[in-house]
């Protein structure tokens, strides 16, 4: 009998990986042609969900910081981008009239230094008086808002400039640029915009938790005096993973306000908070990939709901009677799926993955020794 | 030559328990120095206060010129000091990522460098990632770095707790119990590995050992801890045949032989 190779070898795996990485990339530039404006805001909606969680399991999952602050980081870079790029002889509040993509990286560094702000809370608490000490940076962020009008446009919010990016404005127009015969809209143009920001906030994610610096963090999150006692200025670490974590969340407030296309502070709530915290842990506490799968169920998940309610048992659409609103019907399973990933599978959806890939390459595995051996007997 | 670590008159108090009670201690360059005693008499404590962990309640300690009791413990490692901790403590990580953590303050790449991946901090990575292969090598690590370091044995727990603060090239490397738990194979390797560890001329070593056979056979130095005070300290034979160590060990009922905790 000859030998079988036991594993999938390296090369092959590559080559997986480079093909699998090449289909998606198609389909995610072929998606928009295709996809009507629904499937497209939902798409929008999961990309800023995606990038936020990606920072936030970087500093819960991986640093051990537990943070509620996203919505407050992420209110912070909208209403900055949406005031530097306001042109101040339209708008009825402040407005600076910088290029948007200037305003865009100024509103991330914004986030960054309220991160940077907000850090010296980790050094003084930890556990869920950290949680609850950046619950209240939250509820702060939001009264500051909703009082200062000028900036934010107060309870009804305002509407945001559309980003423009080398000349081209990511706006509806009656002359968009078109391609294969498609024209670019505003979803369409997004998408692509939100692709990229998607792209880049996936691969510093991960580099930076595969780097050195994440190994500081992991070895913070597992305990300080490891940590302290290994090299690792703890309090810098920390400074640093929120700041990092903050420029995440700054990134998908921009495109969350350009997405909806007006920020309002209301927006920015408790619930958000809980949500992000729903996808890291669902997704996989500390990993990139489950922080996408967790922003994918969670923040797709009511849209579905929502646009299917008529198709679905127990959902109604909003105001009805008699059954369940997307929403809460959302709350509910992500509720019961952060309990069953602690109890069953503390990896989260990631750990799934990696279960479900050990047991088909097992099975395939199987298959080949078994047709192997039929053919040899 | 070799970073100076000393502590003079050091009290250590947790509410009314002096865990430290005047204690000084001078670690000279070059030796293998053991800290002996019976079940808490204060070694550990002593470990904590020296790595700058455990705040004194008063007393000073230096190392290479550094005031201990008033620097942050990285400061410390920065400076040359390394230590690997009695009860285990590895984290959720594999044992190349185990091990890389001792070279943290021997690389440099911040989280911008990091996550653009530059062919600095690349280059650093590559570097650093060669040195912990050649440490497990070296250690009988080589099979498992790719492993979950809290999975392995007991035994190789502790060689990676090893590896990972020889990672750091220490000038001054602290090891609370490094023996702790192994059989008498284990032990023996593990003894040989820290002679030629220490025969490479670049390591001053301070021991907490229980093991009286590996002190004897290892320490150039040896200071007895009984309920937190000094109550000898001199060569091992010297000291091995001190009478108030012999109470000591007898009264708590723990010979200085082979007590494991
Ligand atoms: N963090 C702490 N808080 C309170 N008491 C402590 C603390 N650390 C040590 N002690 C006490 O100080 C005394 C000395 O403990 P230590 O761990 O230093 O002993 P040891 O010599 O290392 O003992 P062993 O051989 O069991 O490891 C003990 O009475 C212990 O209970
Ligand atoms: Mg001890």
């Amino acid at each position: 009998m000859t030998t079988i190779d036991q594993t999938t070898s390296r090369p092959t795996q590559a080559v997986i990986r480079g093909v699998a990485l090449a289909l998606i990339g198609v389909a995610v530039c072929v998606a928009p042609l295709y996809l009507d404006t629904f499937w497209l805001r939902t798409g929008l909606t999961v990309a800023s969900a995606a990038v936020g969680a990606i920072g936030l399991t970087i500093l819960v999952g991986t640093t051990g910081q537990l943070s509620f602050a996203h919505p407050f980081l992420m209110a912070g870079a909208a209403v900055t981008y949406v005031t530097l790029a306001d042109n101040p002889v339209n708008t009825a509040h402040l407005g600076l009239g910088l290029p948007p993509a200037a305003a865009a990286v100024l509103a991330i560094f914004a986030a960054g230094a309220l991160g940077l702000a907000a850090s010296p809370l980790a050094s003084r608490l930890s556990g869920i008086y950290l949680g609850i000490a950046t619950l209240s940076l939250v509820f702060i962020g939001q009264h500051i808002l909703e009082n200062w009008t000028a900036a934010s446009g107060g309870f009804f919010g305002r509407p945001v400039p559309p980003m423009s990016l080398f000349g081209l404005s990511l706006a509806d127009s009656p002359t968009p640029p078109v391609l294969l015969g498609v024209p670019l809209q505003r979803e369409e143009l997004l998408w692509y915009l939100s692709a990229a920001v998607i792209v880049v906030a996936w691969i510093a994610g991960r580099n930076v938790v595969h780097s050195r610096v994440g190994r500081s963090l992991a070895a913070v999150r597992d305990s300080e005096v490891l940590a302290a006692t290994n090299g690792v200025n703890v309090r810098s670490a920390k400074r640093g993973a929120y700041i990092a974590s903050s420029m995440f969340a700054g990134a998908a407030g921009v495109l969350f306000a350009l997405t909806t296309g007006s920020v309002a502070p209301e927006t920015f709530n408790l619930g958000l908070a809980i949500s992000f915290l729903a996808m890291v842990v669902v997704g996989g506490l500390g990993s990139v990939a489950g922080a996408c799968m967790g922003a994918a169920f969670i923040a797709g998940l009511p849209l579905l709901l929502q646009e299917f309610s008529d198709q679905l048992p127990l959902i109604v659409q909003t105001g009805e009677a008699g059954g369940m609103q997307a929403s809460t019907a959302t709350s509910y399973l992500a509720g019961a799926l952060i309990v069953l990933c602690m109890l069953f599978e503390p990896r989260g959806l990631v750990g799934l993955a990696t279960r479900g890939r050990s047991l088909a390459t097992r099975a395939l595995r199987r298959t080949r020794i078994l047709t192997s051996r039929a053919t040899h007997n | 030559m070799n970073a100076q670590l000393r502590a003079e008159q050091v009290t250590v108090s947790f509410g009314a328990v002096k865990a430290l009670d005047d204690v000084s201690i001078s670690v000279s360059p070059g030796g293998i120095h053991a800290v002996i005693g019976p079940n808490g008499a204060g070694k550990s404590t002593l470990f904590n206060v020296l790595s700058g962990v455990y705040p004194v309640t008063s007393g000073t300690v230096v190392f290479a010129d550094l005031d201990v009791t008033k620097s942050r413990p990285h400061k410390l490692v920065r400076a040359g000091l390394a230590r690997t901790y009695q009860n285990i403590v590895l984290g959720h990580v594999t044992v190349e990522e185990a091990i890389l953590l001792g070279r943290h303050h021997l690389t440099r790449a911040g989280f911008l460098r990091c996550a653009l991946r530059t062919p600095g901090a690349r280059a650093e990575a590559k570097a650093a990632r060669q040195s912990v292969h050649h440490l497990a090598e070296m250690l009988g690590l080589a099979d498992s770095l790719h492993r979950i370091a809290t999975e392995l044995p007991y035994g190789d727990q502790k060689r990676v707790e090893l590896a990972r603060a020889l990672a750091a090239e220490p000038e001054v490397l602290l090891l609370d119990e490094p023996v702790a738990g192994m059989n008498g194979h284990e032990k023996d390797e593990m003894t040989e590995l820290l002679a030629t560890i220490h025969a490479r001329g670049d390591t001053t070593m301070v021991l907490v050992e229980h093991d009286m056979r590996m002190v004897l056979s290892l320490a150039t130095h040896c200071t007895v801890l009984d309920f937190g005070r000094v109550i000898a300290d001199g060569s091992p034979a010297y000291v091995a045949s001190h009478p108030e160590v012999l109470r000591a060990y007898l009264g708590s009922a723990h010979a200085p032989r082979e007590v494991t905790p």
